[in-house]
């Protein structure tokens, strides 16, 4: 029998991953060092609570009005130049872009990181409408010439060494290179220099939108994101439609925020806030810029009050970094475009019946970190409960799995029950502890604990319960 | 010492919530809990139609039976002037669960926040409402202590065991590197995806090993089960007890 | 989809259409210029936290300011903007050398910055709390030539450091085409979490805070 009773796509992904020593180590050094930068900055700010309290206020009340707040930054925006684009959902997305490619006629469109572009499968969109989709960032690059996907929000190459990254470049560019870090980030600047000067089309995400200023903001510490939002004539920033705070005072805390949960930068190398084109007489900058505001499911989202508040989500990665089952199996193993507590929570969001991502409502502990590393304070392990609840009203979970719970729950209401299913239950225990027939064939019909048992050793059951001492207890005083 | 101590406690009534964990599976805590808390002069009363605070329902997407669950136990406890808990995670049910539960239910709601307001785990309450820090404890050999996640995370259990512990003659305490890491329990969620709570168990129990500890010390039955059957299983000669059976004991050496 | 139907449904999804939005007030209260004395305490702050990123600055007295870049220069191809926005004393760095400024052709300009060994641009703030440097472009201030040279030289009068972030903000409500904080060299930890300097921005970034009070 299965363990979550559900798919199961997600148990048999990260028992692969931890098959994998290389994965496991390098995905545990990665999320260490990650929530310990976090953390120290986080201590060496004396007001970092504060601003969380802040930029958690600023995220929910932006959202709280999304239509009104999206209203004025689309009019400060288009009366600055930029050609503001809705999408629905991802295939509308995709048709917008490679709309703009055609007119364009672009070649070759050079991309910043953009989580939203891997949601939407932009590339393939491109690359079927001859549009050649190139990513920039050094760990993208990486990943789309291993023809993988990214396993973290921010590091998306934190599973593969170094030598299978050299490889890839050696058959790449045809020629021998070291192991060694600079030389080979010095082979991927030399090669996509380049294409930056050549690319028609520049394509970003958008960490998050300025209604006050009619802006768009990237963050980035390697400089690709400025590279492709100013050489390209025309660039156009993806936008989930959730992405926005109103006031450049309430961007000063992300500002503060962002770096200091993902990595525990103070602010990261490049803050790059874009509001229109390049204006006449600037010699430099795109000519048109573009900004597509992408549903894609968000919407729905804003409309069930259990779920609102992860729209407030700034894409930081603390609560991968601080879970203890992301770190213990990294990223594929969602099966997803966000993994870790985040991606638990929005991935079945955005698609309601896809019964592989509800599943993800189980690979959590329900620990809390990720709350308590979420610099806007989102309460994941409550959503992920509210969503295991929706996953059992909905059936799913395998009907004897939730009949057997169902039942465990209803005979802990009933006194009688609850003792004589516990006696019978901790004689079993015993039994097979002492290695007998009848306790083993007891326990044998339990198999969701086969498994466990085989890495547990059995616990002393005790011959009473607490209930049963209760009395001898009370002649003691 | 005991005198004034008794002192501190007289006069005052407690009912235990002994929780399904204790009860069925490590009730050798429970009976420590009690003792230590009469030796300071508090009576506890036990009742008996107790069973569970609904959490693992709750967790397990069950919200109408675990509902049923929170109200029987509001209904039970509320009666006492004050309810101590040895588990830090239950004792966050109350405190934290029962508000999701009972959100939309306004007279409900009130009734658990009243219960809430009363309901203590047992290091928080002999330090915080007993005001005591020194039980009088000893024990020879050296503890690692392992905050809970749902102690710390959804009750905010502070310093208040560590206190207790550093109080505990001839004990020292060592330190745990990410102590406050999940150890994988996570109730349904070891049965459920073993593999991966093993995973993550393993970085707890080589992190216990590091430490020097000879012993691990925790509020919460269900990480203690959990640490110790992986030790076991690996060998590590680490004995896990719950703060209240530390606290109980008298003499030098492992009770 | 229509922008009117996209938002028709946010405002569904939310439950009926919010109130207007009004855009905060930012019409900032008048300050005094800081004291010398609080500016130099800003610098230390601002040259220790550029420090922790790999980036650097040193205070020079103006009379040498122009002599100290063209120290550092070298002799190798550069670019630069904005410098005829700073005060007399800097502009003598534009004077010497064979640089070349945005009067170029688009084209020309941008060989010029991806040929170029330094890009010398102004900052319009310093931020001490972070060591950031606020740049905003415009037509005497193109983007290139913080982006593409393989070094990257701010100078800046210390009368431009500012405190904070949202000190730094306020001076941005009228939105130039793009304004960008640089905190130091371009960098990346994607291999390995092994980090390296100089990707695709600038590898070195050093910041000439022009005193122009010195006793």
């Amino acid at each position: 029998m299965s363990g979550l009773g559900l798919h199961d796509a997600f148990l048999d992904r990260a028992r692969h991953a931890l098959g994998q020593e290389h994965l496991k180590q390098a995905v545990r050094r990665t999320t260490d060092r990650l929530r310990d930068g976090r953390a120290a900055a986080s201590a060496e700010a004396g007001a970092f609570e504060a601003w969380r309290d802040a930029l958690s206020e600023a995220r929910r009340r932006a959202i709280g009005r999304l239509d009104v707040v999206l209203q004025a930054w689309q009019a400060r925006a288009e009366a600055r130049g930029v050609l503001v684009h809705h999408a629905v959902d991802a295939r509308e997305a995709c048709d917008i872009v490679v709309g703009i490619a055609r007119a364009k006629g672009a070649r070759l469109a050079a991309k910043g990181k953009s989580m939203l572009s891997e949601e939407i499968e932009l590339n393939q969109a491109l690359e079927a409408a001859c549009v050649e989709a190139l990513e920039t960032d050094l760990g993208e690059w990486i990943i789309q010439l291993a023809g993988e996907r990214p396993s973290h929000i921010i590091l998306p190459v934190v599973h593969k060494p170094r030598g299978e990254i050299r490889e890839l470049f050696e058959r790449h560019g045809g020629e021998p290179l070291s192991d060694e870090t600079r030389v080979l980030a010095g082979y991927a600047r030399d090669r996509l220099r380049a294409e930056f000067l050549r690319a028609e089309l520049g394509v970003t995400g958008c960490n998050m939108a300025i209604a006050e200023t009619g802006s768009i903001a990237l963050f980035s510490n390697e400089g690709n994101g400025r590279m492709v939002s100013t050489l390209p004539r025309t660039h156009v920033a993806l936008m989930g439609v959730e992405r926005i705070v109103e006031t450049l005072a309430d961007f000063a805390h992300l500002v503060r925020l962002l770096p200091r949960s993902a990595t525990g930068q103070r602010v990261t190398t490049y803050v790059n806030v874009l509001s229109g084109p390049a204006r006449p007489g600037e010699l430099d900058g795109p000519e048109e810029l573009h900004v597509v505001v992408v549903d894609a499911g968000r919407t729905a989202q804003l409309a069930e009050r259990d779920y609102r508040d992860a729209l407030a989500c700034v894409r930081c990665g603390a609560c991968l970094n601080a879970c203890p089952v992301y770190s213990a199996v990294g990223g594929h193993a969602y099966g997803t475009v966000y993994p870790g507590p985040i991606g638990a929570v929005i991935e079945p969001l955005y698609a309601r019946d896809d019964e592989r991502r509800a599943e993800l409502a189980e690979a959590s502990s329900l620990c809390g970190a990720c709350h308590e590393a979420c610099p806007v304070r989102i309460p994941l392990h409550d959503m992920l409960v509210r969503l295991r609840q929706d996953n059992a009203r909905r059936g799913r979970g395998g009907p004897t799995a939730l009949a057997l719970q169902r039942i465990a729950a209803r005979a802990m209401a009933v006194p009688f029950v609850y003792d004589a299913a516990g006696r019978i239950a901790r004689r079993a225990a015993r039994l097979a502890a002492g290695g007998g027939q009848l306790g083993r064939w007891a326990l044998g019909s339990a198999p969701v604990l086969r498994e466990l048992l085989r890495r547990r050793a059995l616990p002393d059951v005790p011959i009473r319960s607490f209930r049963e001492l209760w009395d001898e207890l009370e002649e003691e005083r | 010492m005991t005198e004034r101590s008794e002192a501190v406690g007289a006069r005052r009534r407690v009912a235990l919530m002994v929780t399904c964990l204790v009860d069925q599976l490590a009730p050798e805590v429970g009976v420590a809990v009690v003792r230590v808390l009469r030796r300071q002069g508090v009576q506890v009363d036990f009742p008996r139609a107790q069973t569970c605070c609904g959490q693992a329902a709750w967790n397990g997407g069950l919200a109408d039976e675990a509902r049923a669950l929170a109200e029987r136990a509001i209904e039970i406890f509320e009666p006492y002037e004050a309810v101590v808990v040895p588990s830090g995670s239950c004792a966050g049910m109350v405190h934290h669960g029962y508000e999701e539960i009972f959100r939309d239910d306004a007279a409900w709601l009130a009734r658990a926040r009243a219960l809430a307001a009363k309901t203590h785990e047992f290091s928080q309450y002999v330090v915080s409402v007993l005001g005591l820090v020194d039980l009088g404890a000893a024990r020879d050999g050296t503890c690692a202590y392992h905050p809970s996640c749902h102690a710390t995370r959804l009750l905010g259990l502070g310093d208040e065991p560590r206190r207790l512990l550093e109080a505990v003659r001839g004990l020292r305490i060592a330190t745990l590197a990410r102590a406050e890491d999940c150890c994988g329990f996570g109730g349904a969620f070891c049965a459920k995806l073993p593999e991966l709570s093993d995973a993550i168990v393993g970085a707890k129990v080589s992190h216990l090993a590091q430490s020097g500890a000879d012993t691990v010390v925790s509020s919460d039955v269900g990480c203690l089960l959990n640490i110790q059957g992986a030790c076991k299983h690996r060998g590590l000669p680490i004995e896990a007890l719950h703060i209240a059976q530390v606290l109980e004991g008298r003499k030098g050496g492992a009770a | 989809m229509e922008a009117q139907a996209f938002l028709a449904r946010v405002s569904a999804a939310l439950g009926g259409a919010s109130a207007p939005w009004t855009p905060p007030d930012t019409r900032a209260a008048p300050s005094a210029p800081r004291r010398r004395v609080e500016l130099l305490h800003l610098h230390a702050e601002f040259a220790a936290h550029l420090a922790k990123v790999g980036g650097t600055a040193e205070l020079v007295p103006a009379s040498n300011a122009a002599a100290r870049a063209m120290e550092l220069l070298g002799a190798g191809p550069r670019v630069h903007v904005g410098l005829e926005l700073l005060p007399e004393c800097v502009r003598a760095v534009v004077a010497r050398g064979a640089a070349i400024g945005p009067d170029s052709d688009p084209l020309g300009w941008r060989a010029a910055c991806a040929e170029a060994e330094w890009g010398v641009t102004d900052a319009v703030q310093l931020v001490a709390e972070t060591g950031s440097t606020l740049l905003c472009a415009n037509a005497r201030r193109p983007r290139a030539a913080s982006l593409l040279p393989r070094r990257h030289m701010v100078v800046a009068p210390l009368s431009r450091l500012v405190a904070d972030l949202d000190e730094a903000l306020t001076h941005l409500a009228d939105a130039p085409s793009q304004w960008l904080l640089v905190t130091g060299p371009s960098r990346t930890s994607d291999i390995e979490n092994d980090l390296t300097i100089g990707v695709h921005g600038p590898g070195v970034m050093h910041v000439l805070v022009v005193d122009e009070d010195e006793a």
